[in-house]
Parts: C-alpha cells; structure tokens; sequence
C-alpha cells in the first residue's frame, strides 16, 4: 500500500467500508505478482542447479546388498516410494526376521538412486536400489572413474597395465611359460605364449605385468598416458578428416566428370566468348561513362540525353551478360571430356594411393595402441573393463580410458580442477557414440554460424525496411496497413516460418541453384521480345523519372503532371525489376551449378544451413524493424533539418546525422533478433537442423563457409538428445547442462540488449 | 515520397551545385531503399501467398489432358478390363472369354490366353477390387476365380519369334536404351465349382488367402457359402465349398435379386434388386427373423430403379448407380447395425451403366448411358474429371488407371478410346479436410486424422482433431496465464514502488525470451513426473492459494492501523509473501483431505484420484461438485458484489456502531465465509442434479488420466505467455496518465476504487490486445506441445488427456512427407490455418487498440 492510501484514510476512515479498500483484491493482485516472480526464479534456479552439478565430481559408494551383491556407483539423491506387492511381501519378512523396523505410518521407503555406467558389461546406467536392501555403504579409495569416449563411463578399480608384445627366439631354445620381461613401458612377470613355429623360429605372444594393483597400475597409467592419448588422437584425426577428405577429392571428380558429360548434350553458345567478354567490357565502359558524366557541373540537354543512353545501354549489356550463357557452360566438345576423364583418372590414382596411405598409417598405429591394455574390474560383476562388448575376454586398450579418476581421494581443490577441465571438456569436444557423454563442440559451432549468418542478413533488411518506413514512405494509410502486417508477422508462429524456409528456400530456390529453370522457361514467347519489352520499359521509367524529377528548383514539383509522372515512373520501375527478376529465373540458359548431382544428392535443393539462417532472418526480421523504426524516432527531427539545412542531401543525412543516432536501436535488434534465433527449435527441425552433422559448416577447404551443409542446434541438440535419443534417461544430465548452456546464451543476449536499450536517448525529441 | 527534398541545393541561390556524384548517392539510396523496403514487405507478405499456393491444390479438381488415343481393340467387346501400373498395356477380359493385352497408346494386341480352364464363354463377372481375383461364371452352372497377372524379365535378345511366344502368353518388349523385357500374363485360377445345373450369378470375396465366402443366385434363390483351401500333396492349395445350412428362395427373399455381393469380412452377403431394392443378409444370424436387414428410407433408400451394382475397394462398402446418374455407397454398420447409406451423389445426367472401383483408393469410375464416363472419388466427394468421346458406340468398359492419371473406355464396338488425367489430390476436399467422413471401420462419420495408410484403411486427413487439440490446449493455458499476468500487471502497475518495479519488470520479461524447448523439456521431465504424483495437491492449489491470500488480507486488515503503519509498504509485502507461501503449502495437507474425502474407493483401498479418473470406481459426485466450485463461487462473489452489496454495507454500518472496527471487519469476514460456503453448497446442488441426470464429468472435461496431459501443457504454455501479457498489460496499465489517478484520489476514492474504476477501463483495451498477444503466442507454441503431450490426434474434452495441435503435427510430419504429394500440401494447409488464426487474433488485437486509442484520445 502505499501513501495515498493512508492519506484518505486519516480523513475518510468513517465513511470507507472496508470492501473499499479491496484489500483481498489487492492482496490476490500481489499475490499474482508473487507468483510470477517465483515462477522465473524457480525456472531459472532449477535450470541452473541441474545444469552446474551435473559435471561436478561425485564421489564412488561401494553398496553391499543383503543378497551379497556388490555395486559401485555415483549416489544420485533419493526419494520416498510406496512399495509394490511382491517388494511388500520382502519387507514383511525382514521385518520379521527383525532385520528392519516397521514404516511409518504412510508406508513408504526410502530409496537411492546410483548411477552405475559399465554398461558395456550388461549394468543398467542407473538403478533404484531400496534402502532397507543395503548392508553397507562406503567410499573405496582404489576406487576409480574411467571417461572412456565409448560406451560412457565405467566405474571399478583397477587391477594391471598389461603390455603384449609378440616375439621370436630360437625353436631350439627351451620355452619358457612364464618369467619377467622388461617392455619400452616397464618390466614385469609375463605369462608366454607360443603362437607358432616354423624354420627352427618360435613366435611367442607375452603378456608382462608392468603394474599391478591399484596404486601401481594409477601411477604407471599416469606415466604413459600421454604418448597414448597422442596417438589416438591422431588415429581420429586420420579417421575423421583426412580419409572423408581423401574420399570427397574423389567424389568430387566423380561430379566433376558427370558435369563434363552432362555438358557434351549442350548445343555451344551461339554467342562466342570473345564477343560475350566484348559486350561485358563495354557495358562497364559505358556505365562508367554514365557515372563520369554525372560528375558535370552543368548539364546540358545533350549530355544528359547521352549519359541517360548510356546507362541504358550498360544496363542492356549487363542483363545480356547475365541471361547470355556464361561462359563456363558453352558446351563440351567430345575431345574435351575426353581430356577430363583422362584427368580425373590420373588424379583418382593420385589420390587412391594418398588413400592407402593414410590407412596404413592408421594400421601402424592401431597395432602399437593394442599392446598396451589397462585392467579395470567391476567388483561385483568380477569382470574387466573389455576392450570391445564382444571381446568380453580383452582388457580395454589403455587409451580408451581417457580419463581416471580417484573421485574418493581427490581434495576440495582437486575436484574443482576436474569440475573445471570437464566443462572445458564439454565444450570442446564432439558428441560421443552414446547419449551420455562427450561435449557441444560442433553444436556450439553450428548454433553460432547460424546466428551469425542470420543478424548478418537480418540487419541490413530490418535497417533498410525501417529507414524505409520512417525517412522515405509518406505517413499514411500504406506505411500503416504496412506496421499493422509487420505487427502480425511478428505473431505468426515460427513453425511457419519453417514450413516456409523447407517450401520456399530449400525446394523452390535451392532447387533453382542446383538445377536451373529446367523446362518451366518462358513459354510460348520468343525470348527476345522479353528482353525488348524490358528494355523499352527501363527507357520509360527512366525517361518518367526525369520529367517528374528533374523540373524546377526543388525536386519533383507538386504539379499534377509531375505527381503522375513520379507514380507511373515508380510502378515502371517496380515493372521493370520483376520482369528482369523474370527473365533471370526463366533464362533458359542457366543449367543449375549443381546439376550433376541430381537427383541422388542435391546440394541447395534440400535443407541446409543458408536456409535455415534466412528462415530466421525472416522470422526475426519485426523485431530487428520494430527496434530500428523506434530509434530512428526517436532522433530529434531537429538534427535531421540542421543537417538539411546545412546543404546535406538526404542520404547524407540519414547516413551521417540519423544513423549513428539510432545505431543503439539497430544494435538492441540486432541483439533481441540473435537470441530469438539461438533459442529456437521449431522452424530447425525442418530446415536444417540434424541430430549429428558429419562435417561443421565452416572448414578450412575453400569456400570456408559451406552454406548446403547441415548443421548441429544447442536447442535442436536439447530436444534430441533428450526426446529422440535411444537412452534419454542416460542422456539427461548433459542435457540439463545443455540447457543451461543454452538458457545462459540466449539470456545473455537479451540482458544486453536491456542493457543497451537502457542507454537509447529517451523518445520525445519528436520530428 | 519526396516530402523533404533529396537534391538539396540542385541549383542553389548561390550558384553552386551539388556534385552529380552526391545526386547519384542519393538517387541509388532512395531507389535502393524504397526497393528494399518493398521488397522486405513482400517478402514477408509473400510467406501467406507461398502457403495458399501449396495448399490451394488440395482443393483444385482433376485436369483433364484430353484424348491421347484412340484404336479399335477386335470386334468382342470387353466384359471387363484393367490398365497395367505402368501405364501402358491395357487387360481386357472380352467376352469371349479370352484375355487380351494391349498396348494402351496403340492398341497392338501383344498377346491373348483363355480366361476360364476349359475356354468357356463367361456368364457374369465379379471382380474383386484391390485382389485383382475375378468370380466368373458359366453357363454351366459352374463358377471359377480367376487372376490375371502380368510379370517380366529380361532377356538377351528378341530373337525370332514375337508371334511365336505369344502363343504361350508372352511378348516381348524393347526399350529406348536397346534392353529387352520379356513380358508373360499368367493366369491364376481357383475352381472351378459347380453349385447348380442352371445359369448361376456368383460373388466371392476373400477374407484371408484360404478362406472366400461366396453368395450365388439362380432360378430358385440364393446360396451363399465358404470356399475353404487346404494345401494339398505337392503344395497346391485346393479349395472346398461348403453350403450355408440356410437357404433362401425367392419367397423368402421377395423375388429373385437380379445382383448378389458377398463383403471381404465373410458376414454379409447384399443382394440388390433393379427396383431399387437393397437388402443385407446375415450369414452369421442364428434367428431367422434377424437375417434379412432391408434398407429403408430412412438410411437413404431410393425408389429410383438401380441400373448397375458393384463393391467397392476393401470388399465392405457396396456401389450402386440408379437411372438418374447418382452413385450411391450402402455397408452395414453402426449401432444398432443396419444397411445404411455411406454415400450418395448425382454425378451424371443419364443413368449410370457401370460403376469401376479403383485398385489402390477410392477412386471410381463410372460410365453413362450417354457414352460419357466420370473420375470420382468416395471419399472427398470429388468429382475430378468427367470425360465424353465423340462418335461413340453406348459404352461396353470403362476402367482408370492405378494412380488415376488415365481413363479407358471402349464401346460394344470395340473402339477404344484413352484420356490422360492429372488427377490431382483426389484424396482431399473441403469435406474431407473439415467435415465428417463416414469411414469403413468406423461406426458413424467422424472426424479423424492419421497420415498413415493402406490399402484397405486409406490416409485420413481430416484438420478438425488438430484444430480442436489447438484450441483446447490454448485454452487451458489462457486460463491458467490470464488471471496470473493480468493481476500481477495490476500490482506491478498501481501498487508496486518504482524501485521495485525497475527490477521486478525486466526479471519477468527476460523469461519471454526463454527458448520454448527449455519450457519443454522441464514439463516433460519434471512437471509432468510432479502432476502425475502431486494430482490432487496441485488441482487443490487452484483454491487453497487464492483463499489463503484473502483469509491474510482480512486478518491483516483487523490488525490496528498504527500497527500495520509501522510495517510500512514492505512490511505488507512480504506478509503477502507469507501468505502466498502458506497459500502454496496448504495445499500438501489439503490434497490428501480432498483425495481422502472424494476419492476413495470405500472398501479400505488407498484414496486415488487417478483411480477415480481410470474409472475404477466412484461415481460421478466428486467430479462434478470440484468441477462446479470454481464456478459457483465466482458466481457467488459477483451476485454478492452487486446485488447484495448495499445489504451487507448496512450490516457492516451497524456492526461497527456497535462494536467499532473490528466487528465491521468481522462481518466482511463472515460474508466471504458465507459466500464459500454457500458456493460450496450450490456446487453440491449443481453436482447431484447433473449425476441424478445421469451425466458423468469423466466422459466429457475428465477421464483416463495419462502423463503427458493437456494440464500440464496448460502450466508450461501458461508460464511462457505469462511474460508477454504481463508486459503488455502493465505497459497499458503505466500508461494511464497520472491525471485520471489524482483525480481520483482526489475525490476521496480509495486506491484500489482508483484502480478498477478509473485505471482499468482505461486501459482495458491495452490488456485486451495484451491477452490476444498472448493467444496468438500460445496458439503457434511448437516445442513445449511436442515435448509435453503425447501427440494423438483425438478430440476428447479430458483435461488429463493428449492431443495434437496443428503445430506440432507440422512439426512430427513435414520432415518425412514426400515433396508435393497430397500429405506435404495437408501439411500446409495446417500451417494456412494456423496462420489465419494467428492472423485473425493479432488484427482483433490491433483493431481494438486502434479504436480504444481513439476513444481515449480526449484523456
């Protein structure tokens, strides 16, 4: 309440009932208030607890079950349940025996919940274990926490590091079963085997212990697990990029082959390229003229007439230059693709034998990373960490552990460290194989292209529509229907917007980009007509915008004829670039850039991230206006009539004075239109986001920007991976970090843009 | 355009002119610009135009490409025919007896074979739709199935003998790129079997490979039986038939029907007199009296003669054409059974003389008395192209190809005449998008939406469960955000300090801009598991918070004024903290009360509301009174606030003259007591009269309950529209100058008099445009119905139920709908519709605060 309130009630406190007052009303208002707060604030606190605990260190419980069992697992909280029937009957006879006391009154018990991973050895990823089953809890020192990059986490304790190594001594020598070798990593007790004999050489496979039991095997792993970590990584890096690379050079030979044979069916131009490179020249010559001419100080009936002939002659030679074929596609001669096969077989040679290479590389590797393998043992299963689930018998390779962790022993200080490295993990690294584990690192990168790619198409359009509706349309009921449509947009749901992005980008523009017009060029019409049309078209606008432009001292007089001149010049030119849009569309002389890939794989022609970025930059294109057209208004109009008066035109007004006035305005859409696009999924799912995009959309091979490719999406990446993944209940820890990664990202954004609002020059100035 | 002049000094006093290349500038950025601008508008105009263009074809007839061929196929005329799927050889049954193969675009006859074993003459024929087995009869009073089939391979080389091979049924056909097809037609035959000495008329319709029921007529009735195969020595399975123990004659059937149709179920056998007549026989009845169902007028029978009868596509449904040009669709089913009308359309002028049913959909053909033949399809009652060869003998065939993109039709003269077709979306129309269908398998019309079909259980695509399930969900989800957004804008905007209100406003708005998947996934993951755990403590919530917050208000009021004075402004904020809190944990206890009071099942078993809902028990009391509480008491309030205010002001004078402040208080006390209680009482009326009507709630607003429900999309939507009607509103509400307030005031009104008396109407039109702001939000909402319902389409009221919105069915479906084909352009009409609803929304919107901001203009 506040002071108004008590001020009526000093004088009026007689006569005001009490309904008068409305207090429950205003205490249910408040009420409201409060719930709308408590609902952000437990939102965000939720998101944000699960989000930072997740990657926290969990220390390792080692239960004894009353059945002898024994589990290793990460304790995950607990929670009262109501027993079903066959577990009641359990309990009765643990009460029974006096083994347990009796419920409370509601009947419930308390359960745990742990988090066992091994699940390569048959352990659920997590389990419920009741309370009154366990005998004992406690925290295993040897205990250890391997991050392996499959399979997800394996929790045990380890036991060797075994090196195997094959060798050959003389068939003559005794054979000796058992003894100490000593390996590049250490020396041991081996056990020996003979594997084969011939020509007086014995081989013997050996396994020699170089470390045994926890302590040993943690300090031996530590000591050389660099090298090995080293080397996967270059087994990855041979995998994942070098051999796709090697395999794309080929397919694109393939393509490029198909291109060649695809153009041999193609009548040559009938335009040779000496002449279409003259017409070319000569239409930039000319322009340049036009442009030159306009710099005279005094214009002269001729020179006008002439510099108007040439601008109309640059622009008819540019036009011819575009719907003329462009040289590339002047057909094939049957001697050239032979040329090109010739070529792309040489170079396929080149690059099989770059191929095999690589795989031997690969080999060499592998075969060293198998001779050292690390010995890890579920306790209550009494079975290693194995190195495949269908070797169940071969102890994991030493460097499929990436990561042990002593979680029971580490310190405060420790923990932090890990906690820290994890997240750094997180962010670095690529999805692994199961829902469970690995990082958000192509998700990142997929999210932020994306963004970038949207404010960078978004903003010029929001400015420029805006600059449009504020500084050039007339006030009236145009630039209001105008608002009122913007207005709507701006509620359509963005689904929509994705229906449109899949209809209209990627099927009916990207299928242009790959295949050209195809047969829906111009229909009956002969071509050139067209083309004539145009051009006479281009000529009246032109000469319309003279008459109605050029006559007295201020620009376009009020006269009728010059208000009819100006709107038929308008829609002559608004004619004259859609019928030129037309042509270009319908030139029966564009066969698509990528052709030779239909219908198998379309390059454009499906989702892709270029279209998802322009599916939100149309969905984000109100709010970017929306900001502008407020800053734009809110610049004093004073500034823009010092700026006029000062003999500025109007361009450089608005480019020098209004702009940089509003640039706030522009830079708070800019931003609200970034935070929408990092926070939605809806329109994604269908133009472009995937559950594991092969390949980032940016790279280092030319054109470093891959528009065609698809993408990963932290939001889309949330919805996967907790929806649609096979083991969503493994996968929901790291997708409550997901989220609060996402959460952090897209707030982030908006208290800028709150930030940034907060400094705009305050609306009133008024024009 | 022009108003401001952009070649400023052109020709300036002073002499001077500006550079050309300034002009240039200029000029390009007022051409660039107003290009721009333009094009950005339309570009976002063109997003309705591009939605309308997908989904207009839908709607769209057949086209038809005209006569691409026309030859004369021999001199018998075919009793029957079929085009190939591949759309170019033509399988005539002619009746002779022998089946021919023609190519369609020529008329070539490529090859011919015997229809019947012994080259018999045919009788009759009934053909089964979709199987391709045709039940052919003799003269001899025998029937046998037979089955035509056309397969391939390749070969090396023609060789000689084209006419040769064509002996044994094959031909050989070459291809542009020089490969060779050997093509064989093999024909499958069943029988034959022989029932009677005379001329028989015989049906037969499989139910699975080795059982066929057939009904035949001949001179003396009807006979209807099974035909049972067994696989014999050497894996040929060998047919036996077995009689119904029933026989009916022609007395008992009123005449000897002129067609008879066994259904593909086995159970029904139609037989159909040239009167008009249409009866159903019950080959399952066990009481005579029971076996015949005979169509009556009522379910559409008409007195006009029938000229042609067949069944249709899945053996269920049976055709008929009457003299008058109308196709009309009989079946048995509903409840009670009867022999009711599917369909009935006049597609023709002249009387129809032959009905083919498509092999793939519903799609049939039919031929006229005046040479014409019409494409039309059951279901959408779409009538996509009607066809009428020149110089044409009364038609002897007529047949459409498999994706309906040809009709064939030849006359009793051999001439055959073939129409190419762009059929279009047969499958859709206006009716079948937004109307009931009345399905095979479903006992009256309904509507329905599965995307997934076969054969047998076409796609259906009806938009009205998606609609619905829109709806619905935004309505729980308004319900639950309007009354939250809208108080707390009125606190925040009349009660709330500007130093709070700087931090208070902007919390709440940055959960606007929090993705919808987060919203999403929290209800999947959290809020669903706690409703379905905590169901009777969170609905308990809905009544336990606000009337805690009153009971506080009251108590706080009854404290002496200095007192309260000395808490200050903060001091009742945080008590109404409290009291909210408290409000909240009330509820844990109270849950339980209610569930322990309502719905228990009585016999000792633990009180569960899910139970209750399952229908495991109860009755339909507690439903009722719970669902008319809220109702009653709002009901109540308003009564009291109005009419018997003046009633209760006297008593409050009173009081308080006779025990000062505290009694008035206490008689305000006891009148919001009394008013629940009362509600509370009228809730019970209100329930027993509707269960004492025999209406039970479960069937309607409650029933089964299922995890990811409409209550908790409601919750989760309802927090993410919460912020932007909030915003909305409370910018309204700010924005109602000072002036009115202090005037207000001024006249001795209290604030809260102040505020919804003065402030509201005000800004009534501000939070109206603020609530459709919100709707239109919720409406369009994709990731928080995809994660959090279940995404079936039904249409039930159940608030504990899924459904679909169109949103998300745009969302599940558009990624795998193939390019073009009818599904992709349903999809869009989804995505139409909910663009003209948003559309519709939004203008309301802007229409209102258009108008109110001129009303109140003068303030």
């Amino acid at each position: 309440m506040n002071r108004q309130a008590t001020k009526t009630q000093t004088h009026k406190e007689r006569s005001t009932p009490p309904s008068a007052h409305g207090e429950p009303a205003v205490w249910l208002t408040g009420s409201a208030l409060i719930t709308c707060l408590a609902l952000v604030v437990v939102t965000m606190f939720i998101i944000a607890s699960n989000g930072l605990v997740t990657l926290w260190p969990r220390p390792i419980e080692r239960i004894t079950l009353r059945s002898g069992e024994i589990l290793l697992g990460l304790p995950m909280g607990s929670e009262q349940f109501t027993p079903a029937e066959q577990d009641s009957q359990r309990i009765a006879e643990l009460v029974a025996a006096g083994d347990l006391e009796q419920a409370g009154e509601d009947g419930t018990r308390t359960r745990l919940r742990f988090r066992l991973g091994n699940r390569d050895i048959g352990r659920d990823a997590f389990v419920w274990v009741p309370e009154y089953e366990i005998v004992s809890r406690d925290r295993p020192e040897d205990a250890v926490l391997v991050e392996r990059d499959e399979w997800g986490i394996f929790i045990g304790v380890p036991e060797a590091v075994i090196v195997r190594t094959r060798s050959t001594e003389s068939a003559s020598s005794q054979f000796n079963p058992a003894g100490t070798l000593s390996t590049e990593f250490g020396t041991g007790p081996a056990l020996r085997e003979v594997v084969g004999e011939s020509d007086g050489i014995r081989t013997v496979d050996s396994a020699v212990r170089i470390a045994q039991g926890p302590a040993e095997t943690l300090e031996t792993y530590s000591e050389i697990h660099g090298s090995f970590a080293k080397r996967r990584a270059r087994i990855r890096a041979l995998q994942k990029s070098e051999i796709p690379s090697v395999q794309d050079k080929l397919a694109a030979i393939d393509w490029r082959v198909r291109r060649a044979q695809m153009d041999t069916d193609i009548k040559p131009s009938r335009v040779t390229v000496p002449v279409w490179i003259g017409v070319a020249m000569s239409s930039v010559g000319l322009g340049a003229v036009g442009v030159g001419l306009l710099r005279r100080k005094h214009v002269t009936p001729l020179i006008a007439a002439v510099r108007t002939l040439c601008v109309l002659l640059a622009i008819a030679g540019a036009m011819f230059a575009v719907l003329e074929r462009p040289i590339a596609r002047g057909g094939v001669s049957t001697e050239r693709l032979a040329e090109v096969v010739a070529q792309a077989d040489a170079q396929r040679q080149d690059l099989r034998a770059q191929g095999d290479g690589l795989l031997a590389e690969i080999r060499t590797l592998e075969a060293a990373d198998e001779t050292v393998r690390l010995e890890i043992i579920d306790p209550g299963l009494s079975r290693f960490a194995p190195a495949e689930q269908s070797r169940p018998d071969t102890p994991m390779r030493l460097s499929q552990a990436r990561r042990l962790i002593q979680s029971n022993t580490l310190g405060f200080s420790g923990r932090v460290r890990l906690y820290l490295t994890r997240w750094w993990d997180f962010l670095s690294r690529p999805p692994g194989e199961s829902p469970g584990d690995g990082g958000v690192f192509p998700v990142i990168v997929g999210t932020v292209v994306l963004t970038l790619l949207l404010t960078v198409t978004v903003v010029p359009l929001g400015v420029v529509a805006a600059i449009y509706l504020r500084e050039y349309a007339s006030q009236g009921i145009v630039t209001s229907a105008i608002r009122i449509a913007i207005n709507n947009l701006a509620g359509v749901p963005s689904i929509v917007y994705g229906m449109f992005g899949l209809g209209f980008f990627c099927y009916t523009l990207g299928g242009y980009v790959d295949a050209g017009p195809g047969e829906a060029a111009i229909g009956g019409m002969p071509w050139w007509t067209l083309i004539v049309t145009l051009i006479l078209v281009f000529a009246l606008a032109a000469a319309l915008s003279a008459v109605g432009a050029d006559r007295g001292p201020v620009k376009g007089g009020n006269g009728l004829w010059s208000k009819v001149a100006r709107s038929v010049s308008l829609w002559s030119w608004l004619g004259c670039a859609g019928l030129a849009g037309y042509l270009i569309w319908t030139t029966p002389y564009f066969g698509g850039f990528f052709a030779e890939k239909l219908p198998q794989q379309p390059t454009f022609g499906t989702r892709g991230i270029l279209w998802a970025a322009l599916t939100l930059a149309l969905l984000t294109l109100p709010v970017v206006i929306v900001a502008t057209e407020e800053a734009i208004s809110a610049v004093p109009g004073s500034m823009r009539e010092g700026s006029l008066g000062c003999g500025a035109s109007r361009w450089q007004t608005i480019r020098r004075i209004v702009l940089p006035a509003a640039m706030p305005g522009v830079l708070t859409g800019a931003i609200l239109a970034m935070a929408r696009g990092a926070g939605e999924v809806a329109p994604l799912m269908l133009v472009g986001a995937v559950n594991l995009a092969p390949t980032l959309p940016v790279s280092g091979d030319a054109p470093f920007l891959h528009g065609d490719r698809t993408f990963m999406h932290l939001g889309f990446h949330i919805y996967n991976l907790g929806f649609q993944s096979p083991d969503a209940e493994a996968a929901r820890p790291l997708v409550w970090t997901t989220t609060l990664l996402l959460v952090a990202i897209v707030l982030g954004l908006n208290l800028f843009a709150m930030h940034i609002r907060s400094r705009l020059p305050s609306r009133g100035g008024g024009i | 355009m022009d108003e401001m002049g952009g070649s400023t000094g052109h020709r300036a006093s002073s002499g001077r002119t500006t550079s050309g290349l300034v002009r240039l500038q200029d000029r390009l950025a007022s051409v660039l610009i107003t290009s721009g601008g333009m094009a950005v508008l339309l570009a976002m105009l063109g997003i309705c135009v591009f939605l309308v263009v997908s989904a207009a074809p839908l709607f769209a007839g057949g086209k038809l490409l005209g006569e691409i061929a026309r030859y004369q196929i021999g001199d018998a005329s075919p009793a029957w025919m079929s085009v190939d799927t591949s759309f170019d050889r033509l399988i005539a049954l002619d009746d002779d007896g022998i089946f021919r193969v023609h190519d369609l675009h020529s008329g070539e006859l490529l090859t011919q074979q015997p229809a019947l074993e012994n080259s018999e003459i045919p009788a009759s024929i009934n053909p089964e739709a979709g199987e391709g087995w045709l039940t052919i009869t003799t003269d001899t009073g025998a029937f046998e199935l037979v089955r035509p089939a056309l397969t391939w391979e390749p070969v090396e080389q023609a060789d000689d003998a084209q006419s040769e091979l064509t002996e044994n049924g094959s031909f050989v056909q070459s291809f542009e790129d020089g490969s060779l097809r050997r093509w064989t037609l093999d024909i499958e035959r069943k029988g034959p079997f022989r029932l009677s000495d005379t001329a028989l008329a015989v049906d037969s319709k499989g139910k699975t490979q080795r059982e066929r029921s057939f009904a035949a007529i001949d001179n003396i009735g009807l006979v209807t039986g099974r035909l049972s195969g067994r696989r014999a020595l050497g894996g040929k399975v060998r047919f036996r038939v077995s009689i119904d123990d029933f026989g009916l004659d022609a007395a008992a059937l009123g005449g000897i029907p002129d067609w008879v149709f066994a259904t593909g179920d086995g159970r029904w056998v139609y037989a159909v007199w040239k009167s008009g007549r249409i009866t159903a026989i019950d080959r399952e009845a066990t009481d005579a009296a029971l076996r015949i169902l005979e169509a009556s007028a009522s379910d559409g029978a008409p007195s006009i003669p029938i000229t042609t009868a067949v069944m249709s596509l899945g053996s269920q449904t049976l055709l008929v054409g009457d003299a008058q040009g109308g196709v009309a669709g009989w079946a048995v089913y509903g409840k009670p059974e009867r022999l009711r009308q599917r369909l009935h359309q006049r597609i023709g002028t002249s009387a129809v003389t032959m009905i083919r049913p498509g092999d793939r959909d519903r799609t049939i053909v039919v031929g006229f008395a005046d040479t014409s033949a019409v494409m039309f399809n059951q279901l959408s009652r779409k009538r996509i192209v009607t066809v009428h060869p020149d110089n044409f003998a009364p038609l002897a065939s007529v047949a459409g190809s498999p994706g309906s993109d040809a009709i064939v039709l030849v006359d009793t003269q051999g001439t055959a005449s073939v129409f190419g077709v762009e059929p279009g979306h047969v499958e859709s129309s206006f009716a079948a998008l937004f109307g009931k269908i009345p399905y095979e398998g479903y006992d009256e019309p309904v509507y329905v939406y599965q995307s997934t079909g076969s054969a047998s259980a076409e796609p259906k695509y009806s938009l009205v469960p998606l609609i619905f399930g829109t709806l619905k969900a935004t309505v729980v989800a308004m319900l639950f955000a309007v009354p939250l957004a809208v108080l707390a804008a009125i606190y925040s905007g009349e009660f709330l300090s500007n130093r709070v209100r700087k931090y208070v406003k902007p919390t709440i708005e940055l959960m606007a801009s929090l993705p919808s998947v987060v919203l999403g996934f929290m209800a999947a993951m959290l809020v669903a598991p706690f409703v379905r755990d905590q169901l009777p403590r969170v609905l308990v919530l809905a009544a336990t918070g606000p009337m805690v917050v009153i009971l506080a208000a009251h108590a706080w009021r009854m404290i002496p004024r200095n007192k309260r004075a000395r808490l200050g402004p903060a001091g009742q904020f945080a008590m109404i903290v409290l009291a909210t809190v408290a409000g909240v944990l009330l509820a844990i206890p109270a849950g339980g009360t209610v569930e322990r009071l309502f719905f228990a099942p009585g016999s000792g078993a633990a009180p569960s509301i899910r139970g209750w809902l399952d229908g495991d028990f109860g009755g339909p009391m507690p439903g009722w009174t719970i669902a008319a509480f809220p109702i009653t008491a709002a009901l109540l309030l308003l009564i009291d606030a109005t009419l018997l205010s003046p009633m209760w002001r006297s008593a409050t004078r009173r009081w308080r003259n006779a025990l000062g402040g505290l009694g008035a208080h206490a008689i305000e006390f006891f009148r919001l007591l009394f008013n629940l209680a009362a509600a509370g009482v009228f809730a019970y009326i209100v329930a027993s009269v509707l269960s004492a009507m025999g209406f039970d709630p479960r069937d309607s607003i409650f029933g089964p309950f299922s995890q990811r429900n409409t209550l908790v999309v409601g919750l989760i939507m309802g927090i993410a529209v919460i912020p932007i009607i909030y915003t909305i509103a409370e910018d309204a509400i700010r924005s109602v100058p000072g002036s009115l307030r202090s005037a207000s005031l001024g006249v001795g009104a209290t604030p809260w008099q102040t505020a919804v008396r003065v402030v509201l109407p005000v800004a009534a039109s501000g939070i109206f445009s603020a609530i459709m702001v919100g709707l239109g939000r919720a409406v369009g909402e994709t990731m928080i119905v995809l994660m959090a319902t279940g995404n079936t389409p039904e249409m039930s009221l159940n608030i504990f139920s899924g459904f679909r919105t169109l949103a998300a069915n745009i969302a599940v479906e558009l990624p795998e709908a193939p390019t073009a084909s009818t599904h992709y352009r349903v999809l869009f009409l989804c995505g139409l519709v909910l663009f003209a609803m948003t559309l519709v929304i939004n203008t309301s919107a802007e229409f209102v605060r258009q108008h109110f901001r001129k009303k109140n203009a003068a303030l």
